[in-house]
């Protein structure tokens, strides 16, 4: 946590290379975060830069079939579909928000892949630092699978082109947006389809974090790591929540059919 | 529809009437029945809840009801919440309102009565209102704690005179009605996970208006963190979850 008071103006020269940057990435990204690097969902880890963007950022947010959407009000802050090499990838930002707060965002990543190929096994539905995971080993062609986690929302280094794309919108919305989000990643496929969901809420407005000596503080990635959630029966509630909330979602999620 | 069923009602003292509705459910995540005299339902949002209406929440559900005077109550998981009193005194206003709860967890937010308006009952203590966001919790074993937020409340154990708890402490009185020494919230890790609970069900799993499960206090005081959150996000790396660019 900190007790900063200079957020803006810190981000203000983040922001001004932002806009750039997000027309770079999204041009050629491929994942969402908390996949590690160099784990391309296609096979052969057909690398997406070598893609061109074929369509522009939609508006609505019922363009995400087969993904279900918590009740209320979603924007779409970001909505694209790009030929990669062995098929096609669209990608989805939608963001709730509540009086100037994001208060929920929705990622999806959805791959067709071609007739000829087939999916590998997603390394990524294994990872220690998930507070809880699911591997669905009878289910998709390559493994189902879900977890709990937190998603760092950082933009020092060299950030994920959605948590930029979360910045500048944020930004440009003069939204309130955590530094961290938990929530729950799905990963379901079918024969040639791949669909990851990741559903995250804002912390700050579940669980306020303690004052500090400078007044009211925001959570940090840091303090939702599994050995923060282990020493606070607030945050372990929050995460059960989210377990809970995951077992019943699951269902929810329809695998798209082979187009 | 509240309102329509109060219209034309003598509402300045109570009546014996189940089927005045003193508030609506705004929110219902699972299992939540209502029960008054032997009638018991399933409730809904949007529902209407009743004067001496019992609000019984299953395992990991929970429900948040607002009052007449927009007064908010949550109730968290395995809870059992009555309304006891309402004296409605028009214009949005209460005169009285006493809820007991026997087990389990409630957030209360005081709505626009005045803060005598307001009481809290459980089975070895009295909780008077003086502020306006707090939770009340009584465990298995008869013990009530009260943690608050924003604002102040007064408690009068079973044992003992009142004792003023204000924001940001945490009171338990023992079965025994015996009070023990106000501490820091964060101290009581039992009740603060009682709470944390109540409002992420409410958030996560709600079936109504998701948003709306956040008080306006909640979100107005996250709001104005905007410049720190952007800071925090500007001088972290996003590298422990998944930094750069997989496939780039």
């Amino acid at each position: 946590m900190t007790d900063s008071r200079h957020g803006l103006a810190a981000l203000s020269g983040i922001a001004l290379a932002v806009p750039a940057l997000v027309a770079l990435l999204l041009a050629g990204c491929a994942d969402a975060p908390g996949t590690a690097p160099g784990r391309a969902p296609v096979a052969g880890g057909a690398p997406a830069s070598d893609a061109a963007p074929v369509a522009a950022p939609a508006a609505a947010p019922a363009a995400a079939p087969g993904v279900p959407l918590p009740p209320g009000t979603w924007r779409t802050a970001y909505s694209g579909k790009q030929e990669i090499v062995r098929g096609t990838a669209e990608r989805m930002v939608l963001v709730s928000e509540s009086r100037g707060v994001v208060d929920r965002v929705v990622l999806v990543y959805r791959v067709h892949l071609g007739l000829r190929y087939e999916f590998q096994p997603r390394e990524s539905c294994r990872d220690p630092s998930y507070y809880h995971q699911v591997i669905n080993e009878s289910g998709g062609g390559a493994g189902d699978c879900w977890h709990v986690r937190a998603v760092n929302l950082g933009l020092a280094g060299e950030p994920h082109w959605v948590n930029l794309v979360l910045a500048f919108d944020a930004e440009r919305q003069d939204l309130f947006l955590p530094a961290v989000m938990p929530g729950v990643r799905f990963i379901r496929y079918a024969e040639g389809e791949m669909l990851q969901v990741d559903y995250l809420w804002n912390p700050d407005l579940l669980l306020p974090a303690p004052a500090g000596a400078k007044g009211a503080r925001v959570w940090e990635p840091d303090d939702w790591t599994n050995k923060a959630v282990a020493a606070d029966p607030a945050k372990q509630a929050v995460m059960r929540t989210l377990q809970r909330w995951g077992e019943d979602w699951q269902a929810r999620l329809a695998l798209p059919p082979r187009s | 529809m509240v309102g329509v069923l109060l219209s034309g009602l003598c509402l300045t003292a109570p009546v014996r009437a189940q089927s005045v509705a003193v508030g609506q459910a705004t929110m219902i995540v699972r299992s939540v029945q209502g029960l008054v005299d032997t009638a018991r339902r399933p409730l809904a949002v949007d529902d209407p809840v009743f004067w001496q209406e019992l609000i019984e929440t299953g395992a990991e559900s929970a429900s948040k009801l607002v009052f007449l005077d927009a007064t908010t109550l949550s109730t968290g998981p395995d809870s059992r919440v009555r309304i006891d009193e309402f004296v409605y005194a028009g214009s949005g206003e209460s005169r009285r309102i006493v809820v007991s709860i026997g087990r389990g967890v409630l957030r209360f937010v005081t709505g626009r009565s005045p803060s005598s308006a307001y009481s809290i009952r459980t089975p070895n203590a009295m909780i008077g209102v003086r502020g306006t966001d707090f939770t009340v919790s009584v465990d298995d074993g008869g013990a009530t704690r009260v943690l608050v937020r924003n604002g102040e409340v007064g408690v009068t154990p079973g044992s003992g005179a009142p004792i003023l708890v204000p924001a940001g402490l945490a009171l338990t009185v023992l079965a025994d009605g015996m009070p023990e020494t106000p501490e820091p919230g964060p101290a009581d890790g039992e009740l603060q996970a009682a709470a944390a609970e109540v409002t992420a069900l409410l958030a996560i799993a709600g079936e109504g208006d998701t948003a709306g499960a956040f008080e306006d206090e909640d979100v107005t005081a996250v709001g104005g963190l905007r410049g720190q959150a952007a800071s925090v996000r500007a001088g972290t790396a996003a590298s422990q979850v998944g930094a750069g660019c997989g496939g780039c």
